[in-house]
């Protein structure tokens, strides 16, 4: 059970719920026995048993049995059936699934009948209309793990039907992660999106100068975003992959005489370092995610890169001391790093 | 502890014993398709708090082969219902805590060994049935499975690895599949799985372990509590799926205990006992489950050690064959 209230009942509530529930019960056991017997025992395939499993999956869409059952039905007696009096409308079921994933958006054996059925229907417009169902299911919830599951799955099914079409579905893909990151900032499941879909954009364009230019339009996009919200650890994760991608940065140390990589990172650095002290100036505190990710941009200076120093001084140490006061939840990683 | 809360052991002993008679409320016959698993939560959570007498052996291991589905050749999740690697599990694991897997025959054994195997597909991942739905949990549940039957072959564990090694994200993390965003519960059931085979260090480099702690221990959030996703609710099942999963890779001490203590006691109920999703709500079997088991690996409360690669305890799982 997630996310119900508990509630207190007085003894004449529980005894008024069990009255109530004793009437439900009897019902649902009934319906319950029916098709356990038309399924196990009789094999029955047929119209009546398929109206018997959406009256129960009405009821109890968590019902697995059912859902197994429905889908047996479909395939021994609908696909079987040459009258076509009884052809099966696929639609009708779409429509079924998409009435019950509307009010139970979590439920795993929903989106796994839904995904089964299009298996056999599998066209190109029914794709299109799954991209629009799975954009409203997102607008409902912009984190729903199931609907970018399904997103990503519908997407792929569209390139593997228009293959002429894979650039420009990648195109669109990434900038419906900017309308949702723009709606929300906090939406990781769209800046994850985003981290799958940039190397790919990037490999589309033509030529070294196209290549960085997004790469520079990203860089202000996310400078832009760690400005709008420094507490929040979306963007951070997502900057954290972007200035460590291996295309990124292999595009960016062949340019500025190959410093490239290191004017960006050092960019990032001063842009971090103004939002830290605009939080110690308001707070008297360190922002904890700003120095977790300079601690990883000197990482790639110090360690990875081996700059010269000159001049630069390795704040690690002062900054891991500093996360153990600011950050006490996660103390032992710092003092795990500072072995 | 500066926290006045107490555990409420002996409640939840009853509440968990009391399970099995709600029969009177409507829920109780509508969670049937979860039954093989509320049995192995509730035995699981009497286990840690040493009191697994609490269930009666006899009735128990009798309800288990009743879940057993002839046509499918394995375990269903209840009586008449279809096998699922989900409910092979759960049956697998409660006849292991009860030290009965004698009570399988052979062809059972066997039967079982077929309906995993045979669930697996091309790319080393698991459907959880016929039907097609793939999940890195289906692919812990088939591990855990064959594993504990001592059933593991290099032609199952070689692709699961490799698949599971294409569920790791950038964050640190594992999704369902492999490109879905990183998910709490998904880090337990790939690092168990690959725990389960003994190719964790050979899968992850030491970078790699590093940033999946980093990512697990940012789950935990000011009042303590554990989410499964950043900015996402805490919810007391993780602190079983993200604490297991630091514990399986050596930084068990990544996040802060006695605020995780304190947040697991505040969502007890103090009148029937149980554990919920977080303060305030409604309680479970599952909560129950993992809000316990989550307290014994931090080793507060007195319970029995728990192992976080197959949530059960380690006087059980020692006996395990382990795979090579």
């Amino acid at each position: 059970m997630h996310g119900i209230k508990r509630k207190n009942f007085t003894q004449e509530l529980i005894k008024q719920k069990k009255l109530k529930d004793q009437a439900k019960i009897k019902y649902y056991r009934e319906l319950n026995n029916q098709l356990l017997i038309a399924y196990k025992t009789n094999h029955k395939y047929d119209l009546e048993s398929f109206k018997l499993t959406s009256i129960i999956l009405d009821l109890n869409p968590e019902l697995n049995v059912a859902w197994n059952f429905r889908r047996k039905i479909i395939l021994n007696y609908f696909l079987q059936n040459t009258d076509s009096n009884v052809a099966f409308d696929w639609n009708q079921e779409l429509n079924f699934t998409m009435l019950q994933l509307k009010r139970y958006p979590k439920v795993y054996w929903i989106w796994n009948h839904r995904t089964w059925c299009l298996r056999y229907v599998n066209d190109i417009q029914m794709w299109q209309n799954e991209l629009h169902l799975v954009d409203k299911m997102l607008a409902v919830d912009a984190r729903n793990f199931h609907g970018w599951t399904y997103r990503r799955y519908v997407v792929s099914q569209l390139k593997k039907n228009e293959p002429s079409n894979s650039d420009l579905l990648n195109e669109t893909e990434f900038d419906y992660t900017t309308v949702k990151i723009n709606k929300d900032i906090s939406n990781f499941s769209a800046w994850h999106q985003r981290a799958s879909l940039f190397p790919g954009k990037l490999s589309q364009l033509q030529g070294y100068s196209a290549k960085l230019e997004l790469i520079k339009n990203e860089i202000s996009y996310l400078t832009n975003a760690i400005f709008t919200d420094a507490e929040d650890q979306s963007v951070w994760i997502y900057l954290k992959w972007f200035i460590t991608d291996a295309t990124i940065v292999g595009i960016l140390q062949t340019g500025e005489g190959g410093d490239g990589y290191l004017n960006v990172l050092k960019q990032f650095e001063d842009s971090i370092q103004i939002i830290n002290n605009d939080e110690i100036e308001f707070s008297g505190k360190d922002n904890n995610w700003c120095l977790k990710i300079l601690i990883v941009i000197q990482t790639i200076f110090f360690d990875k890169l081996q700059v010269e120093k000159g001049g630069r001084t390795d704040d690690r140490r002062i900054m891991l001391e500093k996360l153990v006061e600011v950050d006490p939840l996660r103390k032992n990683r710092y003092l795990y790093l500072l072995k | 502890m500066t926290e006045q809360i107490k555990f409420y052991r002996d409640k939840h002993l009853s509440f968990i014993e009391s399970l099995d008679t709600k029969t009177e409320d409507y829920e109780y016959w509508l969670s049937e398709h979860l039954r093989i698993n509320g049995v192995y939560w509730g035995l699981t959570a009497l286990c840690c708090l040493k009191a697994s007498d609490k269930f009666k052996k006899k009735d128990v291991i009798e309800f288990v082969l009743s879940c057993w589905d002839k046509e499918n050749g394995s375990f269903a999740p209840f009586k008449g219902h279809d096998a699922h690697l989900l409910s092979t599990l759960s049956a697998v694991q409660i006849l292991a805590i009860y030290d009965s897997i004698s009570v399988l025959s052979p062809e059972m054994v066997d039967s079982i060994v077929k309906f995993v195997t045979s669930n697996q597909l091309e790319d080393g991942s698991f459907q959880g049935d016929e039907f097609g739905e793939v999940d890195t949990r289906f692919t812990y549940n088939a591990l855990s499975t064959l594993s504990i039957l001592g059933k593991l072959t290099p032609q199952v564990v070689d692709p699961a690895v490799s698949y599971i090694k294409n569920c790791y994200n950038f964050d640190g993390g594992f999704g369902l599949c492999p490109g879905a965003e990183s998910h709490s519960a998904q880090a337990f059931t790939c690092v168990g799985a690959l725990a389960i085979v003994g190719k964790l260090e050979e899968t992850l480099t030491k970078q790699q372990l590093d940033d999946l702690g980093w990512w697990l221990c940012e789950r935990q959030v000011d009042n303590g509590g554990l989410n499964g996703r950043p900015s996402k609710l805490p919810d007391v099942c993780y602190s079983w799926w993200v604490l297991s999963t630091l514990a399986i890779i050596g930084k068990l001490d990544w996040i802060n205990f006695p605020k995780l203590h304190s947040f697991i006691l505040k969502s007890q109920d103090p009148q029937k006992g149980g554990i919920s999703d977080r303060p305030g709500n409604e309680v479970d079997v599952y909560h129950t489950c993992f809000g316990i088991a989550g307290l014994s690996l931090m080793g507060v409360e007195d319970l029995e050690p728990i192992d976080p690669v197959y949530c059960m305890p380690f006087y059980i799982t020692k006996k395990f064959l382990k795979y090579k």
